[in-house]
């Protein structure tokens, strides 16, 4: 046995792995993490075909830049309760278990016979030594690419100036902000435990506050402090 | 990497691949002791003190004695801490510094693994450490670890744009992504000379991404107690502090490469001496020179923070390219 094909099942059985723990993790933070093991054995993935430069961008893009996102999505939204969902499943699900096996085997069989009929015709592009990136940058800005490329980047930057304009919009009336989740922390729909944590994130707010000089940084300790109020009521239990 | 990965796997060279492995470990191990007492003797004497002079000869055994009381201490986890990824976070913070060794290389001969992309590799798995961070202080339950593990992420994600900036200025210099060939590409006259102002950009950009002085905010003692560290204690402390002193090497290392010509010696007339002391000279300088700073510096605000690195070091960086760019273009075409 070659090391590359012990690579390849110690990798597959990570980016299973990582992708069962998703579907089965109760905490949404334990989802996105798991989510990042599978990308990075993705990665490993393509190192061992031979397309470094992809799997290393696969690494910069997905296991730090999207994860970290998430995380931060996570982390910076409201959610309080929403993660315990009920142990037991509803009582619909748990009576076909057979149903679900059957669909899940009709699919396996239809895409293992898919994928067993098919030839994987060789592209004559491939090759097996490792590409240079000056070679597929070479490629990126050759005539053959170049439009899609700059395309690509234009969109990339009004998405920029988008994100740009919305948390301006945001930074602005921080204080309405604050009152909208006083809000929803009073509407009936919230359970009453939701608004106790609010009470006990603006304490902290004010403290941390007021440890520290008035003026910007104030400002963003006080940023930090609803953060970690938002992220309280996201822990509980 | 690529030569085993498609020969049969004998127990010999997995016995190799793991000595080699082990070796490197023990040689950061070493290092690692040391650099801590370096900086607190360094600290000491900047601040007219003695510094550690009790356990063995001039204190040299000090740090061993501190790791040797880590390890005893009682590794505690919080009640009410996230359990799974508390105990996974240390690693996640670890396993990146590490794992970056491999694709620095030590002479033009001597390597773990000479792949095309080597700095892209550097970038890509050093930015992971960053996850570590963020889990440890979310699992932590605790609002410091949380607010220190906020501030890290977004401080190491701002100033990785105008590090990987500054070092695209080296890429398009030497035309390559390879850390052999960007070394190569300096024997007439190292990076530094050309490629100052990205040096510069570099140094501070390395130093936020270190979390060093002045820009240690997230652990900030005074206002956070320890930052994402504070509730971890023992054995996983030990392996988080490992972890940020192995990665300030690694970060020596890829100045020395990218900036200071590598194994190059400062004069073709010193060649007598072997390249891997060269480099590992000019490792330990840069690895010392945060420890010298953070002796001389203050601490800077949140804000000035994030205004530095968008306002200042990206446009300055962005600047450079451009720069770096017409020039080469300029002497391609009269060439």
């Amino acid at each position: 046995m070659s090391g590359g094909t012990l690579a390849f099942f110690i990798l597959a059985a990570f980016g299973l792995g990582g992708v069962t723990t998703m579907l089965t993790a109760r905490r949404v933070i334990h989802m996105v993490l798991a989510l990042s093991l599978s990308f990075l054995a993705i990665a490993g993935l393509y190192v061992l075909l031979g397309a470094d430069f992809l799997g290393v961008v696969q690494i910069i893009v997905y296991t730090g830049a999207i994860t970290i996102l998430a995380v931060f999505g996570i982390m910076l939204t409201p959610h309080g309760g929403l993660e315990t969902e009920p142990k037991s499943a509803p009582r619909q699900g748990r009576r076909m278990p057979l149903v679900a096996f059957l669909l899940a085997a009709g699919l396996f069989a239809v895409l293992f016979w898919a994928v067993a009929g098919t030839r994987f015709a060789r592209s004559p592009f491939a090759s097996d030594e490792p590409v240079d990136a000056a070679a597929i940058g070479g490629l990126l800005l050759s005539s053959r690419y170049l439009l899609p490329f700059e395309v690509i980047s234009v969109v990339l930057l009004v998405a920029l100036i988008g994100a740009i304009v919305l948390a301006k919009d945001d930074a602005s009336d921080t204080a309405g902000s604050v009152q909208a989740e006083e809000h929803a922390g009073t509407s009936p729909a919230e359970p009453p435990t939701v608004r106790a944590d609010n009470a006990e994130a603006h304490r902290a707010d004010r403290t941390a506050a007021s440890a520290r000089d008035t003026g910007e940084s104030g400002q963003h300790v006080e940023k930090e402090a609803q953060l970690v109020g938002a992220v309280r009521e996201a822990n509980r239990e | 990497m690529r030569d085993w990965l498609y020969e049969p796997l004998s127990a010999e060279r997995f016995g190799w691949m793991v000595l080699s492995i082990l070796i490197l470990l023990g040689v950061l191990l070493f290092l690692v002791t040391y650099a801590i007492y370096v900086q607190r003797k360094l600290l000491g004497w900047m601040q007219s003190r003695v510094g550690p002079n009790r356990v063995g000869p001039y204190g040299l055994l000090q740090t061993i004695a501190d790791v040797l009381k880590l390890l005893t201490k009682e590794s505690f986890v919080p009640t009410h801490a996230d359990r799974p990824l508390y105990l996974l976070a240390p690693i996640v913070a670890f396993a990146p510094a590490f794992v970056v060794f491999a694709v620095i290389p030590l002479t033009d001969r001597i390597a773990f693994t000479d792949i095309g992309i080597g700095l892209l590799f550097y970038i890509g798995v050093a930015s992971l450490s960053t996850l570590g961070v963020i889990m440890g202080g979310w699992a932590s339950n605790n609002k410091w670890s949380l607010i220190g593990a906020m501030r890290a992420a977004a401080m190491m994600i701002s100033y990785e744009i105008p590090l990987v900036l500054a070092a695209l200025g080296v890429v398009m210099l030497a035309g390559s992504i390879n850390l052999v060939d960007i070394v190569e590409a300096q024997r007439g006259v190292w990076n530094v000379v050309p490629q100052f102002v990205g040096f510069v950009i570099f140094l501070i950009a390395a130093l936020a991404e270190l979390n060093r002085t002045p820009f240690d905010l997230t652990e900030a003692e005074s206002e956070l107690i320890a930052g994402y560290q504070v509730e971890y204690s023992g054995f996983r402390f030990a392996i988080f502090m490992l972890g940020e002193y192995v990665y300030l090497f690694a970060m020596g290392a890829l100045i020395a490469i990218l900036y200071f010509g590598g194994w190059l010696p400062p004069h073709p007339a010193l060649d007598f001496i072997p390249g891997i002391v060269w480099l590992v000279v000019k490792t330990l300088f840069f690895a010392y020179l945060p420890f010298w700073l953070q002796a001389t510096f203050p601490r800077v605000r949140i804000d000035q923070l994030m205004t530095f690195s968008w306002k200042v070091l990206m446009p300055l960086a962005l600047v450079n390219i451009a720069f770096t760019s017409l020039v080469k273009t300029i002497a391609g075409g009269v060439s």
